[in-house]
């Protein structure tokens, strides 16, 4: 028999690993060249045959043309590279998919085998498409299922498997440009995600960056002009600087001082006949860095203080990346954490390895077809049980099958070392249920043992299964709400964060648009948005279901019944049904839209629009602006100075400087983003004021006690929201105290009439004005009549026939329901 | 030939007198009162006006017997028009006007036909009101009978304030009944109790029903009756139910509410458009009351919620035991455990979470203590939640109170000019609606607490004002309503000082 | 929602572990059609419906440890 192996995957932007995990140990399964670690880059030759890993990478400097490296910033967007002499184009799916067929080969030569199921790590911030992309990279690969992890669960798995571990844990994650922190819990051995957070915009690359900003400097002291990066020359050099700080920033982990040698200087902007002595110190290379290392501590606090804890409460933190072996990195976490440090984890594997545990818990063995060796003849048996458990007597469920064949009488678990469960009866319907012992820390192989009333044995077809001892992970929470956007701006919750994965539902919504059966144009639009505020737009869009005139035999009227559910997977796919019960129609899409691109054209669109933004802004201010505006404009000059030539370079083809122009770009908008909060600031803090005051008005009047000190309550998290300048909190607040202000303003008497006036002068908005108008005049009449309630029932059905204004339809991502 | 009609004119005029004397005699204590038209007159009068010189008119011109000249048939002729005039705007209000529809021209009718009383075509114009609802009697005319008190009854069932109708209801009941018209006996009660019988509140309807008279009322009694369950409807009641409708007034209006009682009777009970709405009943624990009950706090808690949630009420002394129950749980000591077993389960700072955890308790408590009502129990508040039940339980009610007190407390009203009668007793009964609530939500202890805020200024010094601002016989009447109010709270809260007073104030009102 | 310890069918004192096992249980019944797991007894003896993402949310509720202490109060001491 085949020995178990389940295989993960670390599926990085600047190397990947593949690892093996036996039911005993996880370990790192070495590439042909004996590394651990594969680069994760694609060279295509004339032929488009591809080489992956160290070989492409050595070319990547002299043949960047056919060489392509980074591309998993790119996952999820519709760009595809180019590769010169193949004349070929590739998406980044398919790059990755080199990049992962690459590993499985080596994996295949390891195990015997070719894994055919795998567990892929995407990092925590990834967005949905980009780990659909991710999960499409996979089965492009030739792999039959994917499942993916997201990579601090990966670490924080690899580092507690074996270990009893208990309490809370940080993991530090350093990227090379990105940081993630996650706050995890272990508790009797079951392993827990609380929380993440991050920034998308801070990395090992940056560390480079501010040394290589100083070495340009230190150049221009000794008289050396780097010349610019739009010329041959400068990019040569350029490239030649980045390298060259890349290995100072690895040598000064071990040593105190060292040399930067750009040879390719010789001739360009020194002379070569003196020595250039470019020493870097590492107290130099850690004061620049300093500000970078506070940056990443303070995404830590915040995760900690955003879940009531504190660094005391840390029992250890796991540091995973390459750039987390900076001493002062290690130092100063170190310091933070009071040395709760795991020195003990290679940083480089770590995620590798607790992919290939993840993928033991799930049951993923790499080769799914390995089972087959058992009788074929048997009783068929469903069997459900957990693959890996940190239970060491976990229950096993199965089901025989009562149609046709009598079930067996009793049943028994047998373990490959002999030991031997009680016997269990079956009931009538099939079903027993049986606890088994399982080798501590280890797998054990289980046999289904059926006997008939007369104990004869039964041959069992499916009787042995496995359960990895010592594991356990918890369904993984979401990360940011999901609902459907409702066409009067209005959000349809349907997960809220941290709503355990996988997780189902379905809500019934109407129709606030007419479909006409046949037309390609005319379609039922069902945005799906993902963020915590309360109206729509201000939401990201990261999908959208359409319902459009081809697929409908008859027309679709305003006001029909659609009912929407969503699901989404363990991997965090969303997958979208649109059921309409009146024309008995489904359709069915896994949501999948595109992240931002970064071709040279995207990247000199999205600079034009920055630009325009950037003029707005600036004629704004000569009305007299916010200071924060102010700040924000006097950095983002010099940035987009930076951004065209960027652009430029990655006209010329710089992959790298496109990316870091995208990122730039981002931060720019992302500034600017903030600083405009900050102009907005005035005008939300009014729209609050107005707000609560409307609140405490009707609270004061119609309020319950309990609702008036819960008012008050959300009245004390308001002012410290405002006081912070915290939009999400603010909103959250002011919304807890409309919601219970319009649960006073609904007790007042004249309630009805005004709800009446409103319905009255939006009439023509209603999906079938001609039943508005007939329920208003009911509405009317029942108020005359003195009969408040019967108006109040009228007014419920009013409402469910009030789609929203135009301007809520057109924020609201053109939503064709409500 | 004029002479041939003296002896009918003199026939009218002394039946007109005899009818003004008839009315002088039953007026009550005195003479002044309006003169009633009794059953008789009802039938009598429109054979002698108007019956009479018509047949006398068509006997002349077909006949010649009487050789009537011609001024005396135009005499006759006009004296038919005026009668007719008299008549026949009432007649198209009820009979045409109304029932199809045109409630506000019918009510114009009604305003405008020409009058021979203005009492009467008060009385008239307000049971057009009561009974179509158009319109709103205006309580600033004050005629001093009854049909004053039933302006105040179609005002109170056109606010939809049926605490208020019935305590109009119950003044109507105990005015003298000499003094009540018959058209307000029998025709103002079927329409007061009409809207309560069309929504099948049949409670409301029924204790309204009580002291009318007339087939109306009748019929209405025996509808409400087989609509609240009281009998079984057999084949007899159902038969006496349809006799008493063909004699009703509105069978158009009723004929489905019969349909629908009998087919009840019938065991053919289809779902109703109209269901009867089950008098409020405290809900009862399943578990009996919190104070014995074996049943934990938190099912009772929640179970108590779940009932609320479906429109029922529960009892005071129910809820302060539940009140009682948490203060015994939210103990020092059980903090205290909740805090360590919070530690123990790695919960960041337990002793925050035991806060927001009592006062989600205190939110539930207020949501119940929005339904409860009396009985409350005689209790010492032990513990802070059970305080917070019992201050909480009266707070609402004195806030309301409080705004129609206050200026008799101070004095600022006796110094007021007093509105109109009808208005001043509606602004009374209004404080008395709102006492009775106390009353009925917080019992004695409610009813003491705002008897010393100041309410006992409000019961006292009212009619002392009215007395003083009026007198004449329907104010003073009034005044005994407020006084003998007073009195009686004076005597429930013990307060032997008013109540002195008002039993002083009571017989100089006798005096007058 | 329900109480999860009655969801789960477990006492309030229930370890993790226990929580874990049960919730494993009853999903793997579930899985395999068993009607008897797909009711359960609320508050006062009722029956209620069990689904495999009451299961899982019962379990979210109860690792938890705020929300735990809650439904261990509420279901243990209080009896709700």
């Amino acid at each position: 028999m085949l020995e178990t192996a389940f295989v993960g995957i670390d599926l990085g932007t600047t190397n990947s690993a593949i690892a093996r995990f036996d039911g005993t140990r996880a370990e790192v399964i070495p590439n042909a060249r004996g590394e651990n670690l594969t680069p994760s880059v694609v060279r295509l030759d004339a032929e488009g045959v591809p080489t992956v890993g160290r070989a492409a990478q050595r070319r990547l400097e002299s043949d960047p043309a056919n060489t392509r490296a980074e591309f998993k910033r790119l996952m999820g967007t519709d760009e595809r590279l180019e590769f010169a002499r193949a004349g070929a184009a590739r998406s980044p799916e398919e790059l990755s998919a080199y990049v992962l067929a690459s590993l499985l080969d080596d994996a295949e030569a390891t195990l015997g085998v070719r894994p055919s199921q795998a567990v892929i790590s995407t990092p925590a911030l990834f967005e949905l498409p980009q780990s659909h992309a991710t999960v499409r990279a996979g089965q492009l690969a030739g792999l039959d299922e994917v499942q993916l992890i997201q990579e601090p669960i990966a670490s924080a798995v690899a580092t507690g498997w074996q270990r009893d571990a208990q309490g809370l844990w940080l993991v530090f994650d350093l990227g090379g440009g990105t940081f993630d922190a996650s706050l995890l819990e272990t508790e009797d051995g079951w392993l827990r995600v609380l929380d993440h957070d991050g920034d998308n915009f801070l990395g090992g690359k940056d560390f480079d960056r501010k040394l290589l900003d100083w070495a340009v400097a230190e150049l221009g002291r000794r008289g050396v002009e780097v010349p610019r990066r739009e010329t041959p020359d400068g990019r040569r050099v350029a490239a030649a600087l980045k390298q060259a700080c890349e290995s100072a920033r690895i040598e000064l982990s071990r040593l105190e001082r060292t040399e930067l040698l750009v040879p390719e200087l010789r001739g360009v902007g020194w002379d070569g006949a003196h020595e250039l002595d470019l020493v870097v110190t590492r107290q130099t290379f850690e004061a620049l860095i300093e500000p970078l290392v506070e940056r990443c501590l303070e995404v830590c606090r915040r995760l900690l203080s955003a879940n009531q804890r504190d660094a005391e409460a840390v029992e250890r933190v796991v540091l995973v990346g390459g750039p987390t072996l900076t001493p002062r990195v290690r130092q100063r976490v170190a310091e933070v954490f009071g040395g709760r440090v795991a020195t003990d984890v290679d940083p480089m594997t770590v995620v590798a390895r607790g992919a290939a545990l993840f993928a033991g818990t799930l049951g993923l063995e790499a080769a799914a077809e390995k089972t087959s060796a058992q009788n074929p003849a048997g009783l068929p048996l469903q069997l459900e049980y957990p693959p890996a458990t940190v239970d060491p007597e976990p229950f096993v469920v199965g089901r025989f099958p009562t149609e046709g064949a009598n079930p067996p009488h009793t049943v028994s678990l047998q373990r490959g070392d002999g030991w031997t469960s009680a016997e269990v009866g079956v009931d009538e319907r099939g079903t027993f249920v049986v606890q088994a012992e399982l080798a501590a820390h280890a797998a054990s192989r289980f046999r289904v043992i059926a006997r008939d009333s007369r104990g004869t044995l039964v041959a069992v077809r499916g009787d042995e299964f496995q359960i990895v001892h010592g594991l356990s992970v918890a369904d993984p929470p979401l990360a940011r709400s999901i609902g459907v956007a409702r066409s009067n701006d209005e959000v349809a919750v349907f997960f809220r964060k941290g709503t355990p994965l996988p997780a189902r539902r379905s809500v019934y919504l109407t129709s606030a648009t007419a479909v006409t059966a046949g037309s390609e144009e005319s379609a039922l639009s069902i945005p799906i948005v993902q963020g915590e505020r309360h109206r729509a737009h201000n939401n990201r869009l990261i999908g959208r279901l359409r319902v459009d005139g081809r697929q409908l035999q008859r027309d679709l009227p305003r006001g029909a019944e659609v009912r929407v559910g969503l699901e989404l997977d363990r991997s965090g796919v969303l997958r979208a049904v649109a059921n309409i019960p009146s024309l008995e129609l489904t359709c069915e899409e896994v949501v999948h839209i595109l992240v931002d691109s970064t071709t040279a054209e995207g990247l000199a669109k999205k600079l034009e629009e920055l630009e325009a933004r950037v003029a707005s802004i600036r004629s704004q201010l000569f009305g007299g602006g916010a200071s924060s505006l102010l700040r924000a404009l006097q950095g983002v000059d010099e940035s987009l100075i930076e951004v065209r030539s960027g652009v430029e370079l990655a006209r010329a083809g710089d992959r790298d400087a496109a990316a870091r122009t995208q990122r730039l770009l981002q931060e720019i908008d992302a500034s600017l983003d903030e600083a405009e909060i900050g102009s907005e600031w005035p005008d939300i803090e009014a729209e609050a004021d107005r707000k609560i005051s409307w609140a405490l008005y009707w609270l004061s009047i119609h309020g319950t006690e309990g609702e008036q000190e819960r008012g008050e309550r959300a009245l004390t998290v308001a002012n410290e929201a405002r006081r912070a300048t915290d939009v999400v909190a603010l909103e959250r607040a002011v919304g807890t105290l409309t919601s219970l202000g319009s649960i006073a303003c609904r007790r007042d008497e004249e309630f009805p009439l005004w709800e009446l006036q409103w319905y009255e002068e939006h009439v023509a908005e209603a999906v079938e004005p001609e039943k508005a108008v007939q329920l208003l005049a009911e509405g009317r009449e029942a108020w005359d009549n003195g009969e408040p309630e019967r108006a109040r029932k009228v007014l419920r059905q009013l409402d469910r026939l009030h789609p929203g204004t135009e301007d809520e339809r057109r924020l609201s991502f053109d939503s064709g329901v409500f | 030939m004029f002479s041939s009609l003296v002896p009918v004119l003199i026939l009218i005029v002394w039946i007109l007198r005899w009818l003004g004397s008839r009315s002088g005699t039953e007026g009550g204590p005195r003479p002044s009162a309006s003169p009633q038209p009794t059953r008789v007159t009802v039938h009598v009068l429109p054979v002698l006006l108007f019956w009479l010189p018509v047949s006398v008119l068509l006997v002349d011109a077909g006949l010649g017997w009487l050789e009537i000249e011609p001024s005396g048939v135009y005499f006759l002729a006009l004296v038919v028009l005026f009668l007719t005039g008299l008549w026949l705007p009432h007649w198209l209000g009820w009979r045409v006007l109304g029932p199809l529809g045109w409630r506000r021209a019918g009510y114009w009718a009604v305003v405008l036909a020409p009058r021979l009383s203005m009492r009467h075509h008060v009385g008239s114009v307000e049971t057009y009101i009561a009974a179509f609802g158009v319109g709103r009697p205006r309580p600033d005319r004050w005629w001093g009978d009854a049909w004053s008190i039933f302006t105040l009854a179609v005002r109170a069932r056109g606010d939809g304030a049926e605490e208020r109708l019935h305590l109009i209801a119950g003044f109507l009941d105990r005015y003298p009944r000499q003094r009540v018209p018959r058209r307000l006996r029998t025709q103002g009660w079927e329409l007061l109790a009409w809207p309560a019988v069309d929504r099948g509140h049949w409670e409301e309807a029924w204790s309204l029903l009580q002291s009318g008279e007339g087939r109306g009322v009748r019929f209405l009694r025996a509808l409400v009756a087989a609509g609240r369950g009281e009998s079984e409807l057999g084949w007899s009641g159902r038969a006496r139910l349809w006799c008493l409708w063909s004699f009703a007034p509105y069978r158009r209006r009723s004929l489905s509410a019969v349909q629908r009682a009998s087919r009840r009777a019938c065991g053919r009970s289809q779902p109703e458009a109209v269901q009867p709405t089950a008098a409020v009943e405290p809900w009862v624990a399943s578990s009996g009351t919190a104070a014995t009950s074996t049943v934990p706090i938190g099912r009772r808690h929640l179970e108590a919620l779940q009932a609320v949630a479906r429109g029922e009420v529960l009892t005071g002394s129910w809820l302060v035991a539940l009140a009682r129950g948490w203060d015994e749980v939210l103990r020092a000591e059980t903090q205290a455990e909740f805090i360590r077993r919070g530690l123990e389960l790695g919960v960041p700072h337990p002793s925050q979470r035991a806060e927001e955890w009592a006062a989600e308790i205190r939110h539930d408590l207020d949501t119940l203590l929005q339904v409860a009502i009396a009985p409350w129990p005689e209790v010492v508040p032990e513990g802070a939640l059970t305080d917070y039940v019992l201050r909480h339980r009266v707070d609402p009610l004195l806030d309301a109170l409080r705004p129609v007190v206050e200026p008799w407390r101070i004095g600022a009203d006796i110094g007021r000019r007093a509105a109109p009668t009808l208005r001043e007793l509606e602004a009374w009964l209004e404080l008395r609606v709102a006492v009775d609530r106390l009353d009925h939500l917080a019992g004695d202890e409610g009813l003491a607490t705002s008897w010393h805020e100041g309410l006992r200024y409000a019961a006292c010094n009212w009619p002392v004002f009215l007395m003083r601002a009026r007198d004449d016989l329907t104010t003073n009447w009034v005044c005994r309503e407020m006084f003998e109010w007073c009195a009686h709270l004076a005597e429930r809260v013990g307060d032997p000082e008013i109540l002195e007073l008002t039993l002083g104030n009571l017989e100089s009102l006798a005096e007058r | 929602m329900h109480n999860p310890f009655f969801v789960l069918g477990l006492d309030p004192g229930a370890g993790r572990s226990e929580i874990e096992r049960q919730g494993a249980k009853l999903l793997a019944l579930l899985a395999a059609g068993s009607p008897q797991a797909r009711r359960f007894s609320g508050p006062g003896g009722n029956e209620f419906e069990r689904s495999d993402s009451s299961v899982r949310a019962a379990m979210a509720e109860l690792r938890d440890p705020v929300r735990r202490l809650r439904h261990e109060w509420w279901f243990g001491r209080l009896g709700g």
